[in-house]
């Protein structure tokens, strides 16, 4: 039971981290589009 | 042409080739992009935390990590995540506090190398890159390129080593640190997704824990022997492997490819914010390999996969579980590991010539075009090396144990005792403690190679020094407590220092 569970947590874990860290990037170029949108105002 | 041992289906080519096109065009893309040496070698200093992520866990998760782990997986059990992942993790966490200060104590900083040129001057400056660019030869992952190649298509392994080299040197060429960073993002996200996928899908199929151990019981034939496979003490590892695994891990702290990285960061911030988040990854990537191997043998038990070799079970069990399309994302996932890891120390091999040498040492006027030829000129004998020293060596084992041998040797007391003690460090400490590193340490390797005898129980080469038996990996635990006594009686007695220039 315990092998199981944490088995598909790593694997979960695997997926979900790189899947969050797309959305973590995509927020920060968003960010820094926005100043560099302001600064050319 | 040899037999293919994995059949991909024309999806999976498509995605395999798609891929490694995309790898190219992100090469080309950032060639028209960059400005100046700073970045091309730096990425303008620039890098955030989730681009530090991707590039700081792709580039040290190489094919060493994928076949290596699941392979000790394959004959060891979870003693493999336990034995030989937790103590490099450990050394993720140190580096998660050092890392920042070195960015905080030498915001200028290019590369490790400059560390020891600023504290101690010009010849440990030359030994510690001597060290670096033969640290960063990619013999490695050329190897492991050239085996994959062979097992989808039947090539040869030296065309596909030429090949995977061509490949990887083309995008890093032309793109410098952003093409690598932003490769190494995506392949970070393939090789990741790939494993936790393979990992959910085969332990779901085979039955989950109870469907694994019956395959375990029929591979080792008994109840007992399956059982070794889910102890955490270490299972069938001896405490001097134990020993050796941890020793080698001791290379994260001196890595030169990380050091690159945390200069080329936005700043310590982000440093600390990546080592936080990449750190739960480098554990979920060693887990699932780590089961990836566990269940391989279990399917050969089973009678699910046919008896391959530990590092191909890996691909037997994908193939067998994987979906079509699938499939090829993790072939796609396996290539990213390699070429992710081998664009950085081709980078890095690059950086150690055109800047740590031409520049620091031959013509510090030297301009930001002329540093980046040297550079490129520099990969180019770095990718030549590689090759050459793929052909050389008969195992991937020996290839790591000499570069983490020397780096650490070289590189780890200087440069940590240069960074961190409060009062100027003389230069005759550093550069007594590189030269000897450096000598030591290759004298070492060559003489175990030339006068060892090659233990089968063991695989390592074993020294005989009267009545006391040493492993070749045990040439760290002499040399590099013998350089910390050199270089702390060199800087006792030692009179000058070397002005800092920043």
């Amino acid at each position: 039971m315990g092998w199981n569970v944490t088995c598909y947590i790593m694997g979960a874990i695997s997926i979900i981290g790189p899947i969050c860290l797309i959305f973590w990037y995509l927020q920060g170029a968003k960010a820094q589009l926005a100043r560099l949108n302001k600064k050319e105002e | 042409m040899e037999e293919i041992v994995v059949q991909l289906h024309v999806i999976d080519w498509a995605i395999v080739v798609l891929y490694v096109a995309f790898m190219l065009f992100v090469g080309f893309y950032f060639s028209k992009k960059k400005q100046g040496f700073d970045d091309y070698f730096m990425a303008g200093r620039s890098l955030t935390a989730p681009l530090l992520v991707g590039t700081l866990v792709s580039t040290f998760y190489g094919l060493d990590t994928l076949f290596g782990t699941s392979e000790v997986g394959f004959y060891e059990g979870i003693s493999a995540f336990f034995a030989y992942s937790l103590p490099y993790t450990a050394l993720y966490v140190v580096m998660a506090v050092l890392a920042p200060k070195f960015k905080e104590m030498f915001p200028d900083g290019t590369t490790m190398q400059d560390i020891a040129f600023r504290k101690y001057g010009k010849p440990a400056g030359i030994f510690t890159s001597i060290a670096s660019f033969l640290y960063s030869t990619n013999t490695m992952e050329m190897m492991g390129i050239g085996f994959i190649l062979n097992l989808i298509t039947g090539m040869p392994i030296w065309m596909g080593v030429i090949i995977g080299a061509v490949l990887v040197l083309v995008y890093t060429w032309t793109g410098g640190l952003w093409a690598v960073t932003m490769t190494d993002f995506i392949q970070f996200i393939s090789m990741m997704i790939t494993v936790g996928i393979a990992l959910i899908v085969a332990w779901k199929a085979i039955g989950g824990y109870d469907g694994v151990f019956e395959g375990l019981v029929a591979w080792t034939g008994s109840e007992e022997d399956a059982s070794y496979f889910f102890s955490a003490g270490a299972g069938y590892l001896s405490p001097w492997t134990l020993v050796s695994y941890g020793v080698t891990s001791l290379a994260v702290l001196a890595e030169p490819a990380f050091f690159q990285r945390v200069f080329a960061s936005a700043g310590p911030k982000e440093i600390q914010k990546a080592f936080a988040a990449g750190v739960p990854m480098w554990l979920s990537f060693d887990w699932c390999v780590t089961f990836l191997g566990i269940l391989g043998a279990a399917a050969i038990g089973l009678g699910i996969i046919p008896e391959v070799e530990a590092n191909q079970a890996l691909f037997a069990i994908v193939g067998q579980y994987l979906p079509v399309g699938l499939v090829g994302i993790f072939l796609a996932g396996v290539l990213a590991a390699a070429m992710s890891t081998a664009d950085s120390y081709f980078l890095v091999a690059g950086g150690v010539i055109g800047y740590d040498i031409y520049k620091n040492v031959f013509k510090p006027d030297a301009t930001s075009d002329q540093i980046e030829r040297m550079t490129k000129l520099g990969m180019l004998v770095s990718a030549a090396l590689s090759i050459a020293l793929a052909f050389t060596f008969d195992r991937i084992m020996e290839v790591w144990v000499f570069q983490a041998t020397i780096i650490l040797s070289v590189a780890l007391v200087p440069v940590y005792f240069g960074a961190f003690s409060r009062k100027p460090p003389k230069k005759i400490a550093g550069t007594l403690a590189t030269g000897f590193g450096l000598i030591f340490s290759v004298v070492w390797y060559i003489w175990s190679n030339f006068f060892g005898t090659w233990s089968d129980e063991w695989e390592v080469y074993l020294i005989k020094i009267g009545n006391i038996e040493l492993w070749q990996e045990h040439g760290i635990l002499i040399i590099v407590p013998t350089v910390i006594v050199i270089y702390l009686i060199a800087n006792a007695v030692g009179k000058e220092t070397v002005a800092e220039v920043s």
